[in-house]
């Protein structure tokens, strides 16, 4: 973060280079001593929380905790004013080769209610104690003393925000002594106290705060970070919705929600404002709102709403439903104002539209949030780590958001998808074979296996093949970033959902059937032998087991094979090994079996049976009804680069803007063959026309997920 | 890589809890998941050429499964029923009677030439060997240890008798088959050798050859065999064999061996002590005469699963390779995504 502007007693600086620090007026200013504005970078330098560290070298740097202060201390010593060092309650300030003693006798620490933070201090050489304060505008110029000429500030502050600056308000007081000792009492006392001490700390506070001085406004510039831009677009692309919850002002969140393509300007995008001071005056907007969405979300325009954290307040308390529909209509949304805990109330009011929650944000005021969402990430930078520790995934950049869902996020559904339904697969396998059993059995309920096989089966038989599933790539990363809009497949749940569920279900099914059936006939009159046949059924499943794997597995490393295949010749170690034992009940079992050419036969047989109708419809579908994972997949493994896809997206797009499609209506005649049901089934199917925005074509209203991220994606 | 890894990321944001050096990943291609792998995907040519392969695997198999099956020579003689008086009304209580004699006389002819070894097998049908709570009427320790004669645990019903423990105890042991065949063949008596038809894992290690049948079948209900208690368990071969217990309700377990060739449409005669009772559950009992194979005794299964399992392979492959033909579809054709096939039409 940058200082950029600021306006000291009614001049604006920085306005020509759109750098304040270079600005030779405010520099004259300095080296004239003029009164206003060295009180105003006195505060600048003292009402913070910054550690000056002083290097051996005899260079001084800060550590603060918000970036914000950091950027104003970094700016005062640049404008002479520095703060050199804070020794307990003493601070020490440098100005022009003159040393001011402070001595810091409170701190009235800033809170996301009070939105202010202040500080009162006494000069060591005059004895006389002022109170800094700095804050929102909203928090500090109401507080201006009467009289006071506030309205050039209001000018500025909305200056400034229209140029997506964030602005913070300067003021000052000087107490006398009886007044802050009398203070000073009540302060200790409502900190001492052990019931409500936030709130009694925060009256005891405004009863310092009033008849300030207002000194200047304050913009620093919050760079939006590498890429942000782009990764939004991209995350659009795969279904996924943004909405920005910030605790700026209006102006300025709309100026960077434009910058980092959160929404677009006229006309190609909308913004519609809730707003208001009464609940009827907000209530009346979200109602217009409501309606506008309603009828233009046919229309193929972008629109987002705006609602300041007053509005909000109300509307959660008063207004929720109709604020529910409203969430589910828009794709974009702007929340600016917004304490933390609305924030985290949000997220939880779009995780009850069934929605996918995933927040992002990097401040300690988002941690609340980033706890309440599904998935909660927390970027790691300058402004500690506070939200990175609460979160689930801690990344270091916004843009690697991108790479966290799309890569990350994708394999991992995949993986989970596939693993789940393998588990159930294998461990019915099972079951069914021993309810099968209990038919010939006189359904006395004796198990087909013995203690031992029934044991190792899940532990070590079958997980460990199952497990290398965290090394499958079905497309490579190459792919899945260049096709973002197959993430829509993981949100319409397309690898794990009842059907899904009901094919693993049926092959574990037709498989117990395969592996008994094959096994009492194959085995049968004099091989009827317990022990040899349960053996037969077990190493059917285990071989089974094998290919299942194999065939549903895309990527192969040398670990999967090892994996697959050594466990399967460990399944032989390990029974060889227990045929062995003479106490075992099944001694000597395995070196018989091994023995018998039925045995290996009987395996073959129930390997090609087993498999070949799953590797036929499996190939069947593959070539026939390909999902688009499987056309990438032969894309991405026929071709090498996937140069000609983009190509072919960036050639759409260009026709749809000439409004001409003569070239590309040609291949789509085919349509019959393959039926996508992933698009032609959502509600949106209706809506798809050709003038539309690419962002349309890709979302399935039903599985769409929203992001509600704050504005901390910028960083200096 | 246009993209860096979220992995490494974690190196980044340890500045702020102390440079430790222990949160330091080296970045190998295992952690990075970047391991070389090939991506077989189902190609036409590759899915037909598999089923194609096991085609031509399977049918050679089942041929060769089918030819050693029907080379097996089998004799069935379901006898039961047979050897029951035909003017006795009640069976149960005849073959509950002691005292009446039960040799019944059976005659064989031999389909076909068979070699010797020619095995004589029992078959029991209904009979629920596997049931729960039968399959667990046993105490291995017993069987194998002298000194644990009186270790009767989980051999419920049979376990002890006036107080003393059963040896062997249990049920199974205590319903152990007792028919008895002589064999004649065109007037010779034709010797069977009972050796040697227990598992010799069993006779060395799970049952002793210290352990002495003790108070068996002493009780009102006889359920089969009785023992002779000079013998020790491990020479009991009859037991053994039927100890242990089939899985299905319907086995053959091995009697003895023949060691004569015998000659098609050759006679052969049995006496047999109909003594075991299966009249009260329906079972059946035959006498199974029988040669053997690799592949084991007569059983057809194997030979035409795997037929048919290749000919559908190599139905399966026809037909594919005919679709592949007449409806080729090209590899990746993205026209095929439904984004730009939805973004393309209308």
């Amino acid at each position: 973060m940058i200082f950029r502007r600021c306006c000291i007693a009614g001049t604006l600086y920085g306005n020509e280079s759109g750098d304040a620090l270079k600005d030779i007026e405010l520099l004259n200013a300095v080296a004239d001593n003029s009164p206003h504005v060295i009180k105003f970078l006195t505060v600048m330098a003292l009402c913070n929380t910054v550690i000056p560290i002083k290097s051996p070298s005899g260079t001084i740097s800060y550590k603060a905790q918000s970036q914000d202060e950091d950027a104003l201390v970094n700016a005062a010593s640049n404008l002479h004013v520095v703060l050199v060092s804070k020794n307990g309650n003493n601070a020490e300030i440098h100005f022009n080769r003159r040393v001011i003693q402070y001595e810091i006798l409170d701190i009235l620490e800033f809170t996301s209610d009070r939105k202010r933070m202040s500080i009162v201090i006494s000069d060591s050489q005059s004895g006389k104690i002022f109170l800094l304060s700095k804050g929102a505008d909203e928090a500090i110029l109401p507080l201006a003393y009467c009289g006071q000429q506030i309205k050039t500030f209001v000018d500025a502050v909305d200056k400034y925000a229209q140029l997506g600056l964030r602005t913070l308000c300067l003021g000052w007081r000087e107490l006398s002594l009886e007044e802050y000792l009398e203070w000073s009492r009540l302060f200790k006392e409502a900190n001492s106290a052990l019931v409500d001490r936030e709130w009694k700390v925060a009256e005891v506070c405004q009863k310092l705060e009033h008849t300030l001085d207002i000194l200047g406004i304050s913009a620093i510039e919050d760079r939006l970070q590498d890429g942000v831009p782009e990764t939004i677009e991209i995350l659009r692309q795969s279904g996924i919705n943004f909405w920005m919850l910030t605790g700026d002002k209006q102006s300025t969140a709309i100026q960077i929600a434009l910058l980092c393509n959160l929404i677009s300007s006229e006309p190609k995008g909308q913004l519609l404002y809730i707003n208001g001071k009464t609940e009827d005056e907000v209530a009346r907007s979200l109602e217009r709102v409501l309606l506008t969405m309603r009828i233009t979300s046919s229309e193929p325009k972008e629109l987002a709403f705006v609602v300041d954290g007053w509005a909000l307040e109300i509307i959660l308390t008063r207004y929720k439903e109709a604020f529910t529909e409203l969430a589910v209509l828009s794709k974009t949304a702007i929340c600016c104002r917004v304490t933390p805990s609305q924030k985290a109330q949000l997220v939880k009011l779009l995780k009850s539209c069934d929605y996918r929650t995933l927040a992002i944000g990097d401040g300690g005021n988002d941690v609340r949030m980033i706890q309440q969402a599904h998935i909660g990430v927390g970027i790691s930078g300058r402004e500690g780590l506070q939200a990175a520790r609460a979160a689930d995934y801690s990344i270091g950049k916004f843009r690697f958001l991108k790479r966290l869902i799309l890569v990350h996020g994708r394999y991992s559904y995949n993986r989970t998808a596939f693993l789940s339904q393998y588990s159930f697969y294998k461990s019915l396998l099972i079951c069914f074979i021993q309810i099968l059993f209990s038919f010939v059995s006189g359904i006395a309920g004796t198990s087909l296996f013995n203690s031992v096989s029934l044991m190792a089966y899940n532990v070590f038989y079958t997980s460990i093949p199952v497990l290398t599933t965290v090394l499958d790539k079905d497309l490579s990363e190459k792919t899945v970033t260049q096709n973002p809009e197959i993430l829509l497949y993981c949100q319409a749940g397309r690898l794990l959902n009842p059907s899904t569920f009901a094919g693993w279900f049926g092959r574990s099914l037709y498989h117990a059937i395969v592996v008994f059936l094959i096994t009492i006939h194959a085995y049968a009159n004099e091989k009827s032998e317990m022990e040899e046949l349960s053996m037969v059924a077990l190493s059917g499943s285990i071989w089974l087991q094998a290919f299942v794997v194999t065939l549903e597995m895309s990527s192969f490393t040398f670990l999967q094979f090892l994996a697959i295949w050594g466990n399967f010749a460990a399944f032989y170690v390990i029974n060889l090994c227990i045929s062995t034992i003479p106490t075992a009940g099944m001694y000597t079992i395995m070196f018989r079996l091994c023995r018998q050419p039925s045995y290996w036969i009987t395996m073959l047989l129930i390997s090609g049976v087993g498999m070949g109708p799953v590797l036929a419809l499996k190939y069947f579908r593959y070539t026939y009804s390909p999902s688009a994972i499987n056309i990438l997949q032969k894309a991405e493994r026929s071709r090498g680069p996937m140069y000609t896809l983009v190509n072919l997206e960036s050639q759409l797009r260009s026709e749809q803007g000439n409004s001409t499609n003569s070239i590309l209506t040609a291949p789509v005649k085919n349509k019959n063959s393959v039926y996508e049901p992933l698009l032609s089934d959502s509600p949106m199917a209706s809506r798809r026309s050709l003038a539309s925005s690419s962002f349309d074509i890709f979302q399935p209203a039903q599985s769409r997920v929203p992001a509600a991220y704050p504005r901390n994606i910028k960083t200096s | 890589h246009s993209c860096p890894m979220v992995l490494r990321i974690a190196e980044l944001t340890s500045f702020g809890a102390g440079a430790s050096a222990s949160t330091h990943q080296p970045n190998s291609k295992f952690t990075q998941q970047e391991l070389p792998a090939c991506k077989p995907i189902l190609t036409p040519k590759w899915v037909i050429s598999v089923f194609l392969l096991v085609g031509v695997i399977f049918v050679p198999i089942g041929v060769a499964s089918l030819l050693a099956s029907n080379k097996v020579v089998e004799i069935v003689d379901r006898y039961d029923d047979a050897c029951v008086p035909s003017n006795v009304t009640n069976k149960l209580a005849y073959i509950q009677n002691s005292t009446i004699s039960k040799t019944c006389r059976r005659t064989l002819k031999v389909p076909k030439d068979m070699k010797q070894p020619i095995f004589v097998y029992y078959q029991l049908n209904n009979f629920y060997q596997n049931h729960r709570r039968y399959v667990k009427s046993r105490n291995d320790q017993q069987l194998r240890d002298a000194s644990k004669a009186n270790e009767t645990t989980l051999c419920d019903p049979e376990k002890t008798r006036d107080g003393m423990a059963i040896v062997p105890c249990g049920l199974i042991a205590w319903s152990t088959f007792n028919d008895t065949y002589t064999f004649q063949h065109n007037t010779n008596n034709l010797s069977i050798d009972k050796t040697d038809i227990s598992w010799k894992s069993d006779r060395d290690h799970k049952f002793g050859s210290d352990v002495f049948p003790k108070n068996f079948q002493k009780g009102p209900l006889i359920g089969g065999k009785t023992l002779n208690e000079s013998i020790p368990l491990s020479e009991q071969e009859d037991l053994i064999v039927w100890m242990r217990t089939a899985a299905l309700p319907t086995f053959r377990k091995l009697y003895g061996r023949i060691y004569v060739d015998l000659k098609e449409n050759d006679t052969i005669t049995v006496t047999l002590d109909n003594n075991y009772n299966t009249y009260s559950f329906d079972g059946k009992k035959s006498l199974v005469l029988s040669t053997s194979t690799w592949l084991g005794g007569k059983n057809d299964f194997l030979g035409l699963a795997y037929l048919t399992v290749g000919g559908l392979c190599f139905f399966l492959a026809f037909a594919f390779t005919l679709l592949y033909l007449i409806k080729p579809r090209k590899l990746g054709d993205n026209n095929y995504l439904s984004w730009n096939r939805n973004s393309a039409g209308h």
